[in-house]
C-alpha cells in the first residue's frame, strides 16, 4: 500500500518539479552562453550587465527550486490530508502511518534530486564539474577530517526529515482544532520551536557541565576544536533523531484519534 | 440473513457536545436503508464513524463482524457529501486511483456508466459542473463490490434527471450480499427504493421500521411521517 | 422512467394493483414471461425486495406462477373480464367517494357521469 501511495505522490508532484528543472536548465544555459560571449568580448557593457543579471537569475532559480519543493510539500500535506481530499485519503484501506511516511519520503527524494540538479546546473554554468574543488581539497590543513564532513551531511539529512515532520505535526495539531486551524498551526509551530530552543540550551549546558575542564583547553587551542565539533554535532544529531521520532509518533496519534475533517 | 452493521451503544462526542448518544441499530445484508433525520441529528456523524473518519467515544461497532479499522475500509464504499478528489485529476486518473487501492473495484463498470452519462474519461474534474462531478463520484463508489455502501446526501443539489440516475444506479448495483445506507433529508425522492428506515433524532434512534410497515400503520408516506415526527 | 406511487399505501401493494391493471388491459397477456425481479425493480424504480414481495403476492393471488427453471409467467386462464370488473369496482368506489366529498348527492351521479362521457368522448 505504501508503494501505491508513493506512486500517487510522485504522479501528483512530478509536473511542477520537472517544470522547475527545465526552467533551471534554460536559465543555466543562458548564463553559460552569455558568460562565453562576455569572455570573447570583455569590454562590452551590455554583455557585462546581462551576464550578471543572468547569473543572478540562475541563483534565484536554484534557491527557488529548493524552497518551492519544501513549501509545496507542506501545502500539499495540508490539502491532501487535512482538507476535503482527506475524505478520500482517510477512507482508503491504508494505515495512517503509511500516509504520513509517503508524505515524508516523496519531498525528501525530490530534495535529494534538487541538490544533484542544482549542482549540475552550477557545473554547467561554470563549465567545471568539480565546483567545490572536492578532489583537490586539503582537509587536514583546515583541521577537518572526511569523517566530519560525513557527520555534517548526515546531520543535515536528518534535520531535513525532522523539519518536514515538525511542520506536518504543527498542521495536524492546528487542524484538530474546531476553528482558526491555520492560526493554531502557526501557534503550535511557535510553541514547538521554542521547546526546541529550550532543549538546545539544555543540551549545551549538559555538554558544558560534563566537559568543564576540556573546555578551557579548547578555548586556548589554535586549531579547530575537534572534540567540540563531535560533541555538539553528535548531540544535535541524536536530539534531531529523537525529535523526529517523537514528532511522527504524535502525528500518527493525531491522525488516528484526533482527525477533524470539516 | 447476516448482519452487516452492528452498532451497540455507540456514543460519539465532540468535546462536550454529544453527537451520538447510545445509538444502537442493526442493518442486514441485501437491504437498502434510509437514514433520516434533520440537520445536526447525528446522521453525518454516524456515517463518518462507519467510514472510519471519526473515532467513537464509547460503544461497539462492527462491520461484517470486523471492528472498525483498515480491514473494514476495504469493504466500505463511502460517498461523502462534498467533492473529495484533487481537482487537477482527470476522470481516468480517478478510476486508476480507485483501481489501485480497492481490490473490489471494477473499472469496466465505471467506464460503462460514464459512457451512458456521456462523460469523457479524459475530462479534468475542475472542468466538470458540480452535478457532473457528483455523478462521477457516485459512479466510482458504486463500481465497487463492497459490503457496505454509505451514501451521504447523494441527491443534494442535483437536478431531477440526475436524481433518477442516482436511484437507478443504486438499484442496478444492488446486491443481496451488501447493505446500502442512504443518509438524506430529501426523503420523497428516495422513498420507493428503501427497504427500511431509521429515524435519527438528537443522536438517538427514534424509530427503525420497514418502509411498508410505516405506510401501512400510518397511512402516509415516509416523508409525511418524518414531518410529523420532527415537527418543530 | 420510474413508476409513480401514492403516499398512502405500501408500495408492493400498489405494484400488485398496477400489474393486475396491465393484465386487465391486455398489456400483459396470459403466458407472457415476466422480467427478472431485478430488471422489473429497475424499471419500476423500486427496491428489489419490494418487487419480490409484490410478485410473491401476485402468485399467491393466482395471477402469476413460477416455473422453476424458466422463471415467472402470467397465468393463462385469467378471466380478463372478471379482473377488469374487479378493478372497475375499485376505481368506481374511489371516484364515487371523491364526488360525494364535493357535495354531490348519490342520485345526481349517474346523470353527471353520462353527461361527461357524452361531451368528452362522443
Amino acid at each position: 500500500m505504501l508503494a501505491k501511495l508513493l506512486k500517487h505522490e510522485f504522479k501528483a508532484t512530478y509536473r511542477y518539479q520537472c517544470g522547475m528543472y527545465i526552467v533551471l536548465f534554460i536559465v543555466s544555459i543562458i548564463a553559460l552562453v552569455l558568460s562565453v560571449a562576455l569572455e570573447a568580448n570583455p569590454g562590452n557593457g551590455a554583455l557585462i550587465v546581462t551576464t550578471s543579471l543572468s547569473k543572478l537569475m540562475a541563483i534565484i532559480v536554484r534557491v527557488a527550486v529548493l524552497v518551492v519543493t519544501f513549501v509545496m510539500a507542506i501545502l500539499r500535506y495540508r490539502k491532501n490530508i487535512l482538507k476535503d481530499e482527506g475524505y478520500l485519503m482517510h477512507t482508503l484501506p491504508v494505515k495512517k502511518w503509511q500516509l504520513l511516511v509517503s508524505k515524508l519520503i516523496t519531498p525528501y527524494v525530490w530534495t535529494v534530486l534538487n541538490i544533484i540538479i542544482v549542482y549540475l546546473s552550477i557545473a554547467l554554468e561554470v563549465r567545471d564539474i568539480d565546483i567545490l574543488s572536492l578532489t583537490t581539497m586539503d582537509l587536514s590543513s583546515a583541521g577537518l577530517s572526511s569523517g566530519m564532513i560525513v557527520m555534517f551531511v548526515l546531520a543535515m539529512a536528518v534535520s531535513l526529515l525532522t523539519s518536514y515532520s515538525m511542520f506536518y505535526l504543527c498542521l495536524n495539531i492546528g487542524y484538530s482544532m474546531s476553528k482558526d486551524k491555520d492560526l493554531m498551526s502557526f501557534v503550535s509551530y511557535v510553541v514547538i520551536y521554542l521547546i526546541n530552543q529550550v532543549i538546545g540550551v539544555i543540551e549545551m549546558f549538559i555538554i558544558f557541565a560534563f566537559n568543564f575542564e576540556s573546555f578551557s583547553a579548547i578555548t586556548k587551542a589554535q586549531t579547530f576544536p575537534v572534540e567540540y565539533f563531535w560533541m555538539v554535532m553528535g548531540s544535535a544529531l541524536v536530539i534531531s533523531i529523537i525529535m523526529c521520532v517523537i514528532y511522527n509518533m504524535i502525528s500518527v496519534y493525531m491522525l488516528n484519534k484526533r482527525l477533524n475533517l470539516e | 440473513m447476516s448482519v452487516i452493521v452492528e452498532c451497540k451503544d455507540l456514543t460519539v462526542k465532540y468535546g462536550k457536545k454529544v453527537a451520538l448518544n447510545n445509538f444502537s441499530v442493526e442493518f442486514e445484508e441485501g437491504r437498502i436503508v434510509g437514514l433520516l433525520g434533520p440537520n445536526g441529528s447525528g446522521k453525518t456523524t454516524f456515517i463518518k464513524t462507519l467510514s472510519g473518519l471519526i473515532t467513537k467515544s464509547a460503544g461497539n461497532v462492527t462491520i461484517a463482524g470486523e471492528k472498525l479499522g483498515t480491514a473494514t475500509k476495504s469493504i466500505v464504499s463511502y460517498l461523502p457529501e462534498r467533492p473529495y478528489f484533487p481537482s487537477s485529476m482527470r476522470v481516468k486518473d480517478m478510476i486508476d486511483f480507485f483501481n489501485d487501492f480497492y481490490t473490489d473495484f471494477n473499472p469496466q463498470t465505471a467506464y460503462e456508466m460514464l459512457e451512458t452519462l456521456k462523460i469523457s474519461p479524459k475530462d479534468k474534474i475542475k472542468a466538470l459542473s458540480k452535478g457532473t462531478r457528483e455523478k462521477v463520484q457516485l459512479v466510482l463508489v458504486m463500481s465497487r463490490s463492497a459490503k457496505l455502501y454509505l451514501l451521504d446526501e447523494p441527491m443534494g443539489g442535483v437536478d431531477p434527471a440526475a436524481r433518477d440516475f442516482i436511484l437507478k444506479t443504486i438499484l442496478t448495483n444492488y446486491s443481496k450480499d451488501a447493505c446500502v445506507i442512504i443518509s438524506t433529508h430529501l426523503i420523497q425522492d428516495v422513498e420507493q427504493v428503501l427497504d427500511e428506515v431509521a429515524f435519527i433524532k438528537e443522536g438517538r434512534l427514534a424509530m427503525f421500521k420497514s418502509a411498508d410497515e410505516i405506510r401501512e400503520e400510518n397511512g402516509k408516506s415516509i416523508d409525511g411521517l418524518f414531518r410529523a415526527v420532527f415537527a418543530c | 422512467m420510474p413508476w409513480k406511487f401514492e403516499d398512502d399505501s405500501p408500495i408492493y401493494i400498489q405494484i400488485v394493483e398496477e400489474i393486475k391493471r396491465q393484465i386487465a388491459s391486455g398489456e400483459l397477456k396470459g403466458g407472457d414471461k415476466m422480467p427478472a425481479v431485478r430488471e422489473l425493480a429497475l424499471q419500476a424504480g423500486v427496491n428489489p425486495n419490494t418487487m419480490q414481495k409484490a410478485l410473491v403476492e401476485l402468485e399467491r393471488q393466482g395471477f402469476l406462477y413460477t416455473q422453476r427453471t424458466s422463471g415467472r409467467f402470467v397465468k393463462e386462464d385469467i378471466s380478463q373480464r372478471k379482473l377488469r370488473e374487479e378493478q372497475a369496482q375499485q376505481f368506481m368506489k374511489e371516484f364515487t367517494e371523491k364526488m360525494l366529498t364535493i357535495g354531490y348527492d348519490n342520485s345526481e351521479l349517474v346523470e353527471i357521469y353520462e353527461k361527461y362521457i357524452k361531451e368528452e368522448y362522443l
